[in-house]
């Protein structure tokens, strides 16, 4: 039995396993989406889970469950170890954006068009929340206006819904624009992590470098080592072991993991060699458990609070506002898809931004740090929700949109 | 020397994080570091060392062992520790992928012939050890004083640790060799069955120590304790397997997520609920591969494919917790036991491939494949060390030294002995062991 390909740049499609295993004759999830619990399974897809809904709306409360507020399954201690593996799944991230990226370089329409539609978002919500937080009695343990561009930047972020090249051409132009969304928030957030040290102790202005340099290092050892490993599991764990140096020597200097993966991606991808589709395919095998790690996480991180509750409104809304403002003022770099259409493709958040809020809780003091990861956890989980109402079921199509989105190489 | 220079380029990245302003806070955030850097240098490691005809077991574990925090200290102590947290889900993977190789109906027809080959190693060991135990006692550093009675009882409590072999660490060689064969399959038998072996004998004779020393008060307590460890574990391991099972059959999406998800439960809640995880792991995957077999046999194929890394750290975290200030102290002493250890694995295993009819490479080879002693040995050493503060610090040094020694001497020869019988990368080959 065929299973239908899911492809998304957080998601990296199927499991392998999955894949290797075959499905079931009689799947449960199979028997159920045809059954009686058919309309809730119309829309996006969780994993590689086709019959589902987006994987923050499973795993985060799923987190807020397990964490120290409910049953403390996900002890406090038990948390502090799975920073090992949040640092590496971001790592992760990074690289399949740097990936991206590289790869299409020269479709410079896509990419200003995400990353002014992040940049709108990143103002507009930013100054929002600065400007809400200053008018509150309540304080937020630090900077308020640190604590509103950290929570703005996680709050840029969009999931590509799709980058199966068999879907629609509009699903996938948006998938694009949600992809290179991603740079400028990246970016943003590497300085505002800078800045945010900098704002509690002196800090080396060589930080600033420190992603480039790990980046750099990382993918020139790689690109020496992947392409003469002999076999298959060496290749696995050589890519494994990247990933953690990227990710761990970040998180030592708690600088930006996915900013030094996406240097590590751009390096892998540019430079002559197949180092780029080693590092995609075996990192493939980790992407879905260290993506459902960073989503856990964020929700077992996740406290409750009369700040929290007081800012997840208004970072939903001005969300919300930034993406429907940066779609519109897109529109015109992105012939054949409506303005409005984008704006609902943009809507659900994905990984990357709560997945930074938790680099951010590690530099802020604790008391913003518990803020920004608790504002950012449930408004994913709102947005996600509301993504489910607003992506459009049967996207608008043409010939122009057809063609960008053909531009696309097959991931 | 593309590899060399790769290595240099890791060391030097890894050099110069750590000597940057970087902030202080939890040390979980130097394990990605240590990971990272662990994984890609004890790796050139082990590849260096085979170019010298060595195993690559010995580049990780000897890796672990000079960078840990007995010698150069690259791999601090904070750092081993954290290394250690992925033992746990390591140990549990290791002993699933043990329980996956163990088909039922495959290896039904030898059953008989390994349980006798089993009894008479231990049988030969048990009886022999104490016997020289006791006979040496007044030159061992335990309570050389101890009155008769006394003295038997300790001597049977050493004799059951020391008579151990290590599941984990033998699995770990075979999956990171790729083995497969008569030899793997009877070497892995043998070491199974000594450990359910070790956890009856150990409570044994602790009972009949605290007995001796006029301590026991729990007979009864401790016996359903040791029927709980052994029977628990394999009940719990059985009702995850079969849940897994249906897992595979029913849904069969996001294997990888909930493979990880079952070695969490199975490590943490086996400790939670003082079962053995090793025990519970490997009765979880010999259900998978005996109620679901072609998912079984691909899962398998697949885990050990992707187990490398898991096996890289589980040796490295093993060469840096060595305690070498333990083998200085009674180190003499333990490299004695050590080789009388080694001799009696020798006779017991010629002894009882003779009596089971069994030929080569099992009848001169098996005896390599008991050397290796690690963490249950350690667990139960400590709990004995805990409860007799008397004596239990001295055998608490023994052991430890005694097992350092037999850490690093162990998956060699094991690997030495598989590469002997031929069995190395069989596994890859997909050919059923010969009967």
């Amino acid at each position: 039995m065929t299973r239908e390909p899911l492809r998304s740049r957080e998601l990296g499609g199927a499991d392998p396993l999955d894949t290797q295993l075959g499905l079931p004759r009689q799947s449960l999830l199979q028997r159920l989406r045809d059954g009686r619990l058919a309309p809730l399974f119309q829309r996006r897809a969780a994993l590689g889970l086709r019959p589902g809904i987006a994987p923050a709306i499973v795993l985060v409360p799923m987190g807020m469950l397990l964490g120290p507020q409910v049953l403390n399954v996900l002890s406090v201690e038990v948390l502090a170890h799975l920073q090992v593996g949040i640092s590496i799944g971001l790592a992760l991230l990074g690289i399949f954006v740097g990936r991206a990226l590289a790869r299409e370089v020269r479709n410079l329409r896509v990419i200003v068009a995400g990353n002014i539609e992040s940049g709108m978002t990143i103002v507009i919500v930013g100054l929002a929340l600065w400007f809400i937080i200053t008018q509150s009695l309540v304080p937020v343990g630090g900077s308020a206006v640190l604590v509103a561009f950290c929570l703005a930047v996680t709050a840029a972020a969009s999931s590509g819904h799709t980058a199966d090249p068999r879907s629609d051409p509009a699903a996938r132009l948006a998938s694009r624009v949600a992809d290179f969304d991603d740079l400028l928030l990246i970016l943003t957030g590497a300085v505002l992590l800078v800045l945010v040290r900098r704002s509690y102790g002196p800090v080396s202005p060589t930080l600033l470098v420190a992603p480039v340099v790990i980046g750099v290092a990382v993918a020139l050892a790689g690109l020496l080592l992947f392409e003469h490993s002999e076999e298959e599991s060496e290749r696995g764990l050589l890519v494994l072991g990247a990933v953690s140096l990227i990710g761990g020597a970040s998180a030592y200097l708690m600088t930006s993991s996915l900013a030094a993966g996406l240097v590590a991606g751009l390096v892998w991808t540019l430079l002559p060699g197949r180092a780029d589709e080693i590092v995609s395919r075996e990192a493939q095998k980790l992407q879905h458990p260290l993506v459902a790690l960073l989503l856990v996480a964020a929700g077992a991180f996740f406290v409750p609070s009369v700040m929290v509750l007081w800012l997840v409104v208004p970072y939903v809304l001005f969300r919300l506002v930034g993406k429907i403002l940066g779609a519109i003022s897109t529109a015109a770099l992105l012939p054949g898809i409506r303005a409005v259409d984008l704006a609902g493709y943009l809507v659900p958040p994905g990984v990357i931004g709560v997945g930074f809020s938790l680099t951010f809780m590690l530099a802020l003091p604790a008391e913003a740090g518990r803020i920004v990861v608790s504002v950012a956890a449930a408004g994913t989980l709102i947005s996600e929700v509301l993504g489910m109402l607003l992506v459009p079921a049967a996207p608008t199509s043409n010939g122009a949109t057809d063609e960008m989105a053909n531009a696309e190489t097959t991931p | 020397m593309r590899r060399g220079a790769a290595l240099l380029l890791v060391l030097a990245l890894a050099w110069l994080v750590a000597n940057l302003d970087a902030p202080q806070g939890a040390p979980s955030r130097v394990t990605g570091l240590a990971l990272g850097v662990a994984l890609i240098a004890a790796y050139l490691a082990g590849v260096l060392l085979e170019r010298l005809k060595l195993p690559k077991v010995t580049g990780y574990l000897l890796f672990g062992l000079v960078c840990g925090p007995y010698l150069l200290n690259f791999i601090t102590r904070p750092m081993a520790r954290e290394l250690q947290i992925f033992n746990g889900l390591a140990v549990a993977l290791i002993a699933f992928i043990a329980g996956l190789e163990i088909n039922i109906t495959r290896l039904a027809p030898r059953l008989a012939a390994l349980t006798r080959l089993s009894v008479v190693i231990l049988g030969t060991m048990y009886v022999c050890l104490f016997v020289v135990f006791w006979l040496v006692w007044p030159w061992l550093p335990i309570l050389p004083d101890a009155p008769p009675v006394l003295r038997a009882a300790l001597a049977f409590l050493l004799t059951a640790v020391v008579a151990s072999f290590s599941p984990t660490v033998t699995i770990a060689v075979v999956a990171e060799s790729r083995s497969s064969g008569i030899f793997t399959e009877t070497a892995l038998a043998v070491v199974i069955l000594a450990d359910l072996a070790l956890i009856l004998m150990f409570t044994v004779a602790m009972e009949v120590v605290r007995w001796t020393g006029g301590s026991a008060s729990h007979e009864i307590g401790l016996l359903a304790s040791a029927s709980w460890e052994i029977i628990g574990s394999l009940a719990f391991g059985a009702i995850v397997g079969a849940l897994f099972s249906f897992y595979l059959r029913s849904i069969g999406r996001e294997v990888t997520l909930v493979l990880v998800g079952v070695c969490l439960l199975l490590s943490l809640a086996a400790r939670a609920l003082h079962f053995e995880p090793v025990l519970a792991a490997l009765a979880a995957g010999l259900v998978v591969e005996n109620i679901a077999p072609p998912a079984g046999d691909v899962l398998k194929r697949a885990v050990e494919r992707g187990a490398l890394p898991v096996l890289v750290i589980f040796f490295v975290a093993a060469g840096a917790s060595l305690q070498v200030d333990a083998l200085a102290t009674i180190g003499l002493v333990a490299l004695a036991v050590a080789v009388l250890r080694g001799l009696l694995a020798w006779g017991g295993a010629h002894l009882g491939a003779r009596m089971a009819g069994q030929e080569p490479p099992v009848s001169n080879l098996l005896w390599m494949a008991l050397i290796s002693q690690a963490g249950v040995t350690l667990g139960l050493t400590l709990i004995a060390a805990q409860e007799f503060p008397t004596w239990g610090p001295p055998f608490q040094t023994l052991m430890v030294a005694l097992i350092g020694i037999n850490q690093l001497v162990g998956p060699v020869a094991l690997r030495m002995a598989l590469g002997r019988a031929g069995e190395v990368g069989q596994m890859d080959e997909g050919a059923a062991p010969p009967h």
